[in-house]
């Protein structure tokens, strides 16, 4: 059977999984998960590995039928649908093209398994790899093409016959630094010119949140916080996102006071107290983690802090000097040591070790969360 | 001599002994396919060595004799059905214990392998009382069948290496981009294990060409293999042909090994060149 052709320009699918429950023996690889994919929205499974997202990659793509939990794509049930009748274009994470066929063969594959005429899929190959920029490159076997190449050719194919839903199984681990970057901004342009939905598989926390719309951080199976990325780096849902996402510093301690805003009164073991905001409901006793991100630490030396804002003294016990950004290691004078990040804008005076630190922050960005 | 310190008289012995002992190890495996060549060009009326002058009138009996010429037809004609019976059975049995995701998978395949570990003898007789029940035994298709079984453990074994060496992503990849299945199978899969089957095919060839056990059994008088009919030869009629075939036997899978092994280094070389667009 082949798939009905697609218009040029399809607008993305939607894609929703209800209930989803996965286990490989005694694992448990997916858990109770529900997910909601809005048509043309960039969404990234986040997680490190085994948190379950190449599983539910796999079970969306009909490689795997899910033990329970429905898949509906584009509203349609598609949980038991064969991988060749989804419709579906898939980068697969060391790129899987086939060896034995050219790049033209590669990319002409999904338009011959569809019995475009010859005509046509000359055109569409032509097309899809000047989209890819890979013109010239047609009678190249994969292994004559570097990495960054193959990339491209396993994009083309994948979007040759204008899927609505592009899976994305960590497809840039293997290149390097500057043309990861490179092809994340091209990715990102061709899904929105395209305005096909991707979901996205990464344990790259930096390419999740410059490439999403938004991003699903998974652990041990389970969804723990979908949002924003601007969500999610602000207002983590637990102590993992906040760990798994960005850095952050963690004081362990007792909650002190609770008020009705959920903002509360905390003291760390140390003995610092700090004024911050609630991540779960808790009472005055309960034991606690405050997370702070080392940038949202403002390192002053004249000129005292605002009213509200929490205040911390200490001296700096390490200067790590990373060009764009400095980072100091802080010992409080509670004996608790916070790492504190600061631009490095010309003129500023880089500190010292040993010299005093005064330290604001404001309680906004205190999060305080269950041990 | 070199200036290097000088090797004790213990050392050099124990070197010498050593080549000696490789020698006879060579020799003694060698020596009776070697005396086979002389005995084949002999000009003599009996088996005798060694041979009092030579000739190839041996050789030339062989091929003049419609009863040596009709073995080997059928040795060819079971040689070819049970390679190519094998190699497609085998390859969709490796394809299941390699692919699939079954808990019983390892019994499966020790029950594949389990061929090899039972005596010859005690299957050329299970055959035996089969096909002589089902009125087979003399009908080419019993020795196919036999044989078939024989040589599916090195098929399995061989093929299933091949499809360990494709990775599974590069069929999702065909699946997910539009093919059935066995659509993906026969694009990207067969292309590549190819080499394997071709190598697997010529075992399964060699394990037919080479059986005398079951031809016993089952050959009658109507499927008669070369084996089969070198053994009658030897029994009946002690004349040098016997010898003068098992030279040409030797040969055919002499070339077929290295057909082989000159198929895998082109392969190879293949893999390593660098074509212009």
């Amino acid at each position: 059977m082949t798939a009905p052709a697609q218009p040029r320009h399809a607008t993305g699918a939607t894609v929703r999984l209800t209930n989803i429950h996965q286990r490989f023996g005694d694992v448990v690889a997916v858990r109770d998960v529900n997910l909601e994919v809005q048509a043309g929205e960039f969404l990234t499974l986040l997680g490190p590995s085994g948190s379950g997202k190449t599983t539910t990659l796999n079970i969306i793509a009909g490689f795997l039928e899910p033990m329970t939990g429905e898949v509906y794509i584009n509203e349609e049930p598609a949980t038991f649908k064969a991988p060749h009748l989804r419709n579906i274009g898939m980068v697969f994470q060391n790129y899987a093209l086939w060896p034995h066929m050219t790049v033209f063969q590669n990319v002409a594959f999904p338009l011959r398994m569809r019995r475009e005429s010859r005509a046509d899929i000359r055109k569409r190959v032509e097309e899809t790899l000047a989209m890819v920029r890979l013109q010239g490159l047609e009678t190249r076997l994969p292994r004559q093409l570097s990495g960054g190449q193959q990339q491209r050719v396993a994009l083309a194919r994948a979007l040759v016959f204008s899927p609505a839903l592009l899976l994305m199984d960590e497809p840039l681990g293997a290149l390097d630094k500057k043309l990861r970057e490179q092809m994340q901004l091209e990715i990102k342009h061709l899904q929105k010119t395209l305005g096909i939905t991707v979901i996205y598989v990464t344990h790259d926390q930096e390419e999740a949140l410059f490439m999403s719309d938004r991003v699903a951080v998974t652990n041990a199976g389970t969804i723990v916080q979908i949002g924003t990325p601007v969500d999610l780096y602000n207002r983590p849902a637990d102590r993992f996102v906040a760990d798994f996402i960005g850095e952050s510093n963690f004081l362990s301690g007792k909650v002190q006071s609770v008020d009705a805003t959920s903002s509360c009164r905390l003291v760390t073991d140390g003995g610092s107290v700090f004024q911050g905001m609630l991540g779960h409901p808790a009472q005055p006793g309960d034991a606690v983690v405050a997370a702070i991100r080392p940038e949202k630490i403002r390192l002053q030396q004249t000129g005292g802090p605002s009213a509200e804002e929490n205040t911390s003294q200490g001296s700096i016990v390490e200067v790590i000097y990373l060009g764009d950004w400095v980072k100091y290691r802080i010992e409080l004078t509670s004996g608790e040591t916070i790492v504190v990040k600061v631009p490095d804008r010309s003129g500023d005076e880089v500190h010292r070790v040993g010299s005093h630190a005064l330290l604001a922050i404001a309680p906004r960005d205190v999060m305080v969360y269950h041990e | 001599m070199r200036t290097s310190p000088p090797t004790s008289w213990a050392a050099r012995v124990g070197r010498f002994s050593f080549r000696v002992y490789c020698a006879l190890v060579l020799l003694f495996l060698a020596a009776p396919v070697v005396i086979v060549v002389p005995l084949a060009f002999s000009s003599a009326d009996f088996l005798r060595f060694p041979p009092p002058s030579y000739s190839l009138r041996w050789f030339n009996n062989f091929f003049s004799r419609r009863d040596w010429m009709e073995a080997a037809a059928n040795s060819f004609k079971i040689g070819f059905l049970t390679a190519g019976l094998a190699t497609v059975l085998g390859t969709a049995a490796a394809y299941g214990l390699v692919r699939g995701r079954s808990k019983r998978k390892e019994a499966l395949y020790a029950f594949f392998i389990s061929p090899m570990i039972v005596p010859n003898i005690v299957f050329a007789l299970a055959l035996y009382y089969l096909f002589s029940r089902l009125r087979m035994v003399g009908n080419m298709w019993s020795l196919v069948l036999g044989h078939t079984v024989l040589a599916l453990p090195p098929v399995i074994i061989v093929l299933s290496a091949s499809l360990q060496s494709v990775d599974y992503a590069l069929e999702q990849a065909a699946m997910i981009h539009g093919a059935r299945r066995l659509r993906a199978f026969f694009e990207v899969t067969l292309p590549l294990i190819l080499p394997g089957m071709v190598t697997a095919a010529l075992f399964a060839f060699l394990v037919s060409f080479d059986d005398l056990l079951i031809a016993l059994f089952l050959s009658g008088s109507r499927a008669v293999t070369l084996p089969k009919r070198m053994w009658d030869g030897v029994r009946l009629e002690i004349d040098p042909t016997v010898a003068a075939v098992a030279l040409l036997v030797m040969l055919l899978p002499t070339v077929i090994l290295v057909m082989a092994a000159l198929l895998r280094k082109r392969a190879m070389g293949r893999g390593g060149e660098k074509a212009t667009p």
